[in-house]
């Protein structure tokens, strides 16, 4: 017997989203992790072609095959997530679970430091540092890396794992070039 | 006099733009006037007569206030006077500060006010009332108490009499119902607003639930509720115990760090200490060294001189032995033997010839006498025998003075000898008996180093610092095992009185809840008894006499028991009205009192139950906050002291561990130490003994030197002695042989002149006889002399050969054995020279080596802590932690470290890069925590991102002391009470607003009622208006019935002290239902955007109305009837029965002889009988109508009084009565 809150469940991971243990959905996070929810889940969507992945306290949807043309948006998506993640790796403070950046602040510290500044610049196009700071927030928000507490406010999830894992995957090669293990 | 009571007249004095203006309104009125003349400036007046309330007379926001506007001077007043059965009364209103109000019992008196024509101030017009006696009431300063006195309800007697009408406690509707009339100006009536009407004339505002109240109540809630789930996450309780733990981990490197910071500050002291004294040590040494090798070179240096000169003297005797030798060679190859004998002959071969010669010359002489010859030959021959004997013995003499001559050199030689032996003996001994005495003193030394070995108690120091700290270890351990027990009771005792403060608790919770469980459950029943009377009174006898019977309380009441009035089965009939009898039977009941309640009564006692009922259950979430806040605070002090405790324990333990550490390392330290000095005690002791043995040994081998050099000189000298006899007994035997030979030559010389003379004889004889001379021997005579003196040639040519022979014989080879001896005994020389010399090397090189040793110990303790100090230096103290730990390191008492500073330094940075690594990893379990609850949460965790060290440290003793304490507790209980509260609070609520329902169905059956009467027969004009309600379909409403339910249906079960217990299924699901409850209710509030849910929130409320052939259906909005006319009339009739029946629900029964005021602006589209018609059925409701009119028309002439306003030369609007009779309908 599936949970009343399959189809919420469906929505978002379906979206390419996360359902993380700390984020607003940490109901529905609790509702996967219920006792044999998660084996039911997973056979459930897998009827219909989702497979339901757990990471470090987070759940999302991974697919099997997927087109090139998807993989490749994926990857460009991916190398932009980097990007984005060496910019608030190199904040004062780290982006770990559970940490909260305010905009405002970020701001100020890219309008600080010199380096921050360049990497920010390189990542976004927009023309006050504020809003590049919302535009590269936002990106990981959709993400489902990072969320939304209030206007200024965002939250790193738990989700962060995935990229981190998945960043820690990547091997530089001798002649520089970039390839997934 | 009148049979009514009416506000009668309204006076305005300096009003607004009015100097004086007085309109009379006790029946109908009608103002006339152009707009902006001032006709809503004067009904407002009349309206606020009724209300008293200057902000419900639409008056805008942008407009002046109506004290501004109204009371521009200090003598402004508006004054209305009140008809009464009695007569008149004047109520005045006038400014100061605020608006005041006076009553007085007189009819208005504008003489008491105005004098030539001017207003006078208030104080005077109290003066004026003075002088004429009239009774005024005191300052009125509350708009409340005014609106009290003028509907009768307040409580002061003397203000009785200035009351317009009887109110009960719903009064208040009417001034609202006015004023609601008044202000609904639209053109449409909306079911919305008759609901308005109907719920505020049936509740106050206390009723309503205010949802922003409500939501902000439920967010509280929530947001909390959501707190402590989050807190009871599986994660979050993992990670609050995996902070602490490595807040433990954290502070044990912290300690560690600063135990080292202070061992390596010590060491540091210890070594520059050490450095100091090991520096002057090792000088010491280093000079001892240098005095050492000073002196053996010395040594060395006379050991090289000496030999020099042995070797310089030895090279002198060998170049002797050498030249000895060489001219040895010489002599011998030039025959020096030979030439020696011929030498010795030479006296021989002298004699000889001279004996030759005499022969020859006798011979020669001539025969002459041959007896004579004969005799001289014979002479001769004797002569030549003695000189023969005398040289024979001459040598004897000689053989025997070179014999003794030997002999005494030889003895000279072995004093000479035995002498240089005995010296150089005499020197060997001295140097022995030097070194004997040296090493002895050297055994004295090393036994006097044994004993004080055997008594040097080795690394003193170090041992007694360990034992030092071992003792100190032991008190510890002491101090620590009893305050362990201590705290060890004190926690068990600590346990014991929280399970009995649990226990108690329980006890006491248990009676209070059975107690406020019964007490509710008796509440309950007498509610339910209400509430089974109220549900069935229209159908009992009650309902029968409160419908037909007026003042049936005080009659029938009085002799009627409750179970008779709500009997349903006594078919009661009114027969006769008025008649005061029972059955026939008169009874006085003057003082009977009246048992039977009133419908208002059973509501109030039903409402004061159900606030019995709620203050019961607000005291049991008191009782249960409090005692859970007790409880917990109780066992929040305990669990800290527990806490306390078990950190404090937690410490002991630590500090045990750390002991027992730093015990076993002392042990092991102390161990090294004591084997260290008992190793170094045998390695010295053994140093000692070994010395001790090398002396024995050398002592012993100088003594068998010594005892060898005697021996060997004994034995030399007994060999010099025995060479020294050798040598006489050769010299002896060379003696002897040579004496013998001497002796052999002068036998065979001696036997030769025998011979000779017997020849001699025989030839003297035969020359006798024979007488002649014979030649050949004279031949042989001559040649006997020529060889003779060829021989002595010979001898006198070697003759310096053979002296200087003899010279070198003398002064080399016979000295060469002297020389040789010479030369062994200054090889000997050399050869102890060398010997001695090498044991002064050898024991130089011992001492310089035992130095060594004994320095290189201290060198490398010296270089241990030198290298330790410029580790230090080079690679610790330029680095920031040596910054953060100089507190500690610097005052740090001196103390030796086993690790060494430069351990002591790696081991601190490498505890810096695990504190750095662990305190990241604590950093982020914070985060990682703080962010699973809100930014905001009401449990405190949040931690500001940037914040330091210190915050993160404090955050975790903070989240430490949450969880000893357990202060989640007293957030459960707080938001156990919360929620206990909101469904109660909301419940309750809901249950007062439905308590209503019954009411509202009355009031509107009473409004269809009244509005079936307003037939307008005359004209048929409507034909009927109908009024129907039907439950709400308000969504918040409807979630706020389900909590309702939901407690009704649970009245003890939710909401236990603990939300989150999950122990008791039933019950969980219970809270959680609850708890999903109100989220959902808080979702609707969102969703829905109400603010609050009103009385007429509970219903719908459908029109149907019929004018002509139009039938509007069920609507909810009364927009177009007809024309704007007819809509306007149905607008006025349906004011006036709404109006009508508050004024019937707000009042007493038993005083209806007032009429009231209703004011609708702008009914000119009225068509002349319609108002007619309209305002004969407002005045069959004791109501008479205020209306204004924009222009004259006829209209006006259907009102009892018409004004029309205009404007004086000075502009200042007069009223002035147009019509002043009353014109019957």
């Amino acid at each position: 017997m599936v949970p009343k809150q399959t189809a919420e469940i469906f929505q978002i991971l379906s979206k390419g989203n996360f359902i993380s243990s700390n984020g607003s959905q940490a109901r529905l996070y609790d509702c996967i992790s219920h006792e044999e929810n998660f084996k039911v889940l997973k056979e459930y969507f897998a009827h219909i072609g989702y497979h339901l992945e757990s990471g470090h306290n987070y759940y999302y949807f991974s697919q099997q095959d997927e087109t090139n043309t998807n993989m490749e948006k994926k990857l460009e998506q991916f190398a932009h997530f980097i990007d984005v993640m060496d910019f608030f790796s190199c904040l004062d403070v780290k982006p770990v679970t559970g940490t909260r950046y305010r905009v405002t602040q970020i701001a100020e510290e890219c309008f600080a430091n010199e380096r921050l500044r360049q990497k920010i610049y390189a990542i976004s196009r927009k023309d006050k540092l504020t809003d590049k700071v919302i535009d590269v927030a936002g990106a990981l928000a959709n993400g489902g890396f990072l969320e939304q507490e209030d206007e200024d406010t965002y939250k790193v999830m738990d989700a962060i794992h995935y990229l981190e894992t998945i960043i820690s995957l990547i091997t530089i090669e001798d002649d520089g070039e970039q390839k997934n293990s | 006099m009148e049979s009514r009571r009416i506000l009668n007249r309204i006076i305005f004095i300096n009003i607004a733009n009015t100097d004086y203006s007085s309109a009379e309104i006790a029946g109908n009125t009608c103002f006339v006037g152009t707009n902006n003349m001032g006709k809503t400036t004067l009904q407002r007046a009349i309206l606020f007569f009724y209300s008293a309330n200057t902000r419900g007379l639409g008056i805008s926001g942008s407009q002046k206030s109506f004290e501004d506007y109204y009371f521009q001077y200090p003598n402004s007043y508006i004054i209305y006077e009140i008809l009464t059965e009695e007569g008149m009364f004047h109520v005045m209103i006038y400014r100061h500060n605020k608006l005041l109000f006076r009553f007085v019992e007189s009819p208005f008196n504008k003489d008491l006010y105005i004098v030539n024509n001017e207003a006078v101030l208030p104080k005077e017009v109290l003066t004026r009332f003075n002088e004429n006696k009239l009774y005024y009431s005191d300052q009125i300063e509350t708009f409340e108490r005014y609106r009290n006195i003028i509907y009768g309800a307040d409580p002061d007697k003397r203000y009785k009499k200035f009351a317009l009408l009887k109110g009960n406690s719903n009064y208040h509707n009417i001034p609202l119902a006015i004023t609601s009339i008044f202000l609904s100006s639209e053109a449409s009536i909306k079911a919305e607003f008759v609901k308005e009407c109907i719920a505020n004339s049936i509740s106050t505002k206390h009723t309503n639930i205010e949802l922003k109240t409500v939501e902000r109540q439920l967010r509280q809630f929530t947001e909390k509720y959501q707190d402590i789930e989050t807190f009871f996450r599986k994660e979050n309780a993992q990670r609050g115990e995996l902070i602490k733990d490595n807040f433990s981990q954290i502070k044990n490197l912290k300690t560690k760090q600063r135990a080292l910071a202070a061992e390596l500050g010590g060491a540091i002291k210890y070594a520059t200490e050490q450095k100091d004294l090991l520096g002057l040590q090792v000088a010491n040494f280093r000079q001892k060294a240098e005095a050492l090798t000073k002196d053996f070179k010395w040594k060395e240096n006379a050991f090289q001189e000496k030999k020099g000169e042995i070797n310089q003297e030895i090279g002198a005797i060998k170049s002797r032995l050498k030249e000895a030798d060489k001219k040895q060679k010489e002599y011998q190859g030039k025959g020096i033997e030979d030439l020696l004998k011929k030498a010795d002959e030479k006296a021989q071969l002298l004699a000889s010839l001279q004996a030759r010669e005499t022969e020859y010359s006798t011979l020669t002489a001539g025969f002459k006498d041959v007896e004579q010859q004969f005799k001289t030959l014979f002479d001769g021959l004797e002569n030549e025998k003695k000189e023969f004997l005398n040289m024979i013995a001459s040598q004897g003499l000689s053989l025997e003075r070179k014999f003794q001559e030997v002999k005494s050199k030889l003895a000279e030689e072995f004093r000479k000898n035995e002498n240089s032996l005995r010296e150089k003996h005499a020197s060997a001994t001295d140097q022995y008996k030097g070194r004997l005495h040296k090493k002895e003193l050297d055994k004295q030394k090393a036994e006097f180093s044994e004993k004080e070995i055997k008594k040097k108690k080795y690394y003193e120091r170090e041992i007694a610092l360990i034992k030092e700290n071992l003792d100190e270890i032991g008190k510890r351990r002491l101090d620590r095992e009893a305050q362990s027990k201590i705290k060890n009771r004190e926690i068990e005792s600590l346990r014991k009185e929280a399970e009995h403060i649990k226990e108690k608790n329980k006890i006491t919770a248990e009676q209070f809840t059975s107690k406020n469980k019964e007490e509710i459950a008796l509440i309950d029943e007498k509610i339910k008894a209400i509430e089974e009377k109220l549900s069935v009174h229209q159908n009992a006898f009650f309902g029968f006499l409160q419908e037909h019977y007026p003042e049936w309380h005080k009659t029938i009441g009085k002799v009627c028991n409750e179970e008779l009035l709500f009997n349903k089965d006594l078919n009661p009939k009114l027969i006769q009205k008025e008649l005061d009898t029972l059955y026939g039977i008169q009874l006085d009941l003057a003082n009977v009192k009246i048992h039977s309640k009133s419908l208002e009564e059973y509501e109030q006692e039903k409402s004061s139950l159900l606030e019995e009922k709620s203050v019961l259950n607000q005291n049991f979430l008191d009782f249960r906050e409090t005692q859970a806040r007790e409880e917990q605070s109780k066992l929040a002090s305990i669990g800290k002291k527990s806490a306390q405790f078990k950190n404090e324990l937690s410490q002991l333990d630590y500090d045990a561990e750390q002991d027992e550490q730093k015990e076993k390392q002392f042990t092991l330290d102390l161990n090294d130490w004591e084997r260290k000095a008992e190793s170094q005690r045998e390695q010295d002791l053994t140093d000692v003994y070994t010395l001790q043995e090398e002396l024995k040994k050398e002592l012993a081998e100088i003594n068998a030197s010594m005892k060898g050099l005697a021996e060997s000189l004994k034995d030399e000298l007994k060999q010099l002695k025995d060479k020294e006899a050798d040598q006489i007994s050769e010299a002896k035997k060379d003696y002897d042989e040579e004496a013998a030979i001497l002796e052999e030559s002068k036998d065979q010389k001696l036997e030769e002149l025998n011979e000779r003379r017997e020849q001699l004889q025989k030839d003297k004889s035969k020359s006798l006889k024979n007488k002649g001379i014979d030649d050949s021997k004279i031949k042989s005579l001559e040649n006997e002399i020529k060889s003779i003196k060829q021989g002595l040639d010979e001898i006198e040519k070697n003759a310096e050969l053979v002296n200087d022979y003899k010279k070198d014989k003398r002064e080399l080879f016979d000295k060469v054995e002297s020389f040789n001896k010479e030369k062994e005994i200054l090889d000997e020389k050399i050869k102890q020279c060398e010997k001695d010399f090498s044991a002064e090397k050898q024991s130089y090189d011992k001492d310089k080596i035992q130095l060594e040793k004994e320095s290189s110990k201290f060198l490398e303790e010296l270089k241990k802590y030198t290298d330790g100090l410029e580790y230090f230096e080079k690679h610790f103290k330029e680095k920031a932690l040596f910054e953060r730990l100089r507190h500690l390191i610097e005052p740090a008492t001196a103390m030796p470290s086993d690790l060494g500073i430069t351990a002591l330094c790696s081991q601190l940075f490498s505890n810096d890069g695990e504190y750095h690594g662990q305190f990241e990893k604590f950093r982020n379990k914070i985060t990682e925590f703080t962010g699973r609850f809100r930014p905001e949460n009401h449990l405190n965790f949040r931690i500001n991102p940037n914040a330091n060290e210190f915050e993160y440290e404090r955050f975790a003793e903070y989240l430490q002391e949450f969880y000893n304490e357990n202060k989640i507790q007293t957030s459960i209980a707080e938001v156990a009470k919360n929620h206990g509260m909101l469904i109660d609070a909301i419940a309750t609520k809901v249950k007062a607003l439905t308590d209503h329902k019954g009411r509202i169905n009355r009031m509107i059956s009473k409004m269809e009622a009244d509005f079936g009467r307003a037939s307008f027969e005359s004209s048929k004009l409507i034909e009927y208006i109908k009024l129907k309600s039907e439950d709400s379909e308000n969504k918040v409403l409807k979630k706020l019935q389900k909590i309702a339910e939901f407690r009704e249906q649970n009245p003890f079960l939710y909401g236990e002290s603990n939300l989150f217990n999950q122990e008791n299924k039933a019950k969980s699901e219970i809270d959680k239902k609850s708890v999903e409850l109100l989220n959902d209710l808080q979702k609707t509030i969102s969703e829905e955007n109400y603010d609050e849910i009103k009385v007429q929130d509970l219903f719908e409320l459908r029109f149907r109305i019929k004018e002509g052939k139009n039938d509007t259906g069920w609507i909810e909005k009364i927009d177009r009837v007809g024309s704007t006319g007819t809509d306007m009339l149905v607008k006025a009739v349906i004011y006036i029965t709404l109006l009508n029946v508050f004024i019937k629900e707000s009042t007493e029964k038993t005083a209806q002889n007032f009429k009231v005021h209703c004011i609708i602006d702008e009914v000119g589209q009225i068509s002349a009988p319609y108002l007619k018609e309209l305002i004969s059925f407002a005045e069959e409701r004791n109501i008479y109508l205020i209306n204004g009119l924009p222009n004259e028309s006829k209209l006006e002439t259907h009102y009892n009084y018409t004004y029309k306003f205009r404007k004086d030369q000075h502009g200042n609007v007069k009223v002035v009565p147009l019509l002043t009779m009353s014109i019957e309908p």
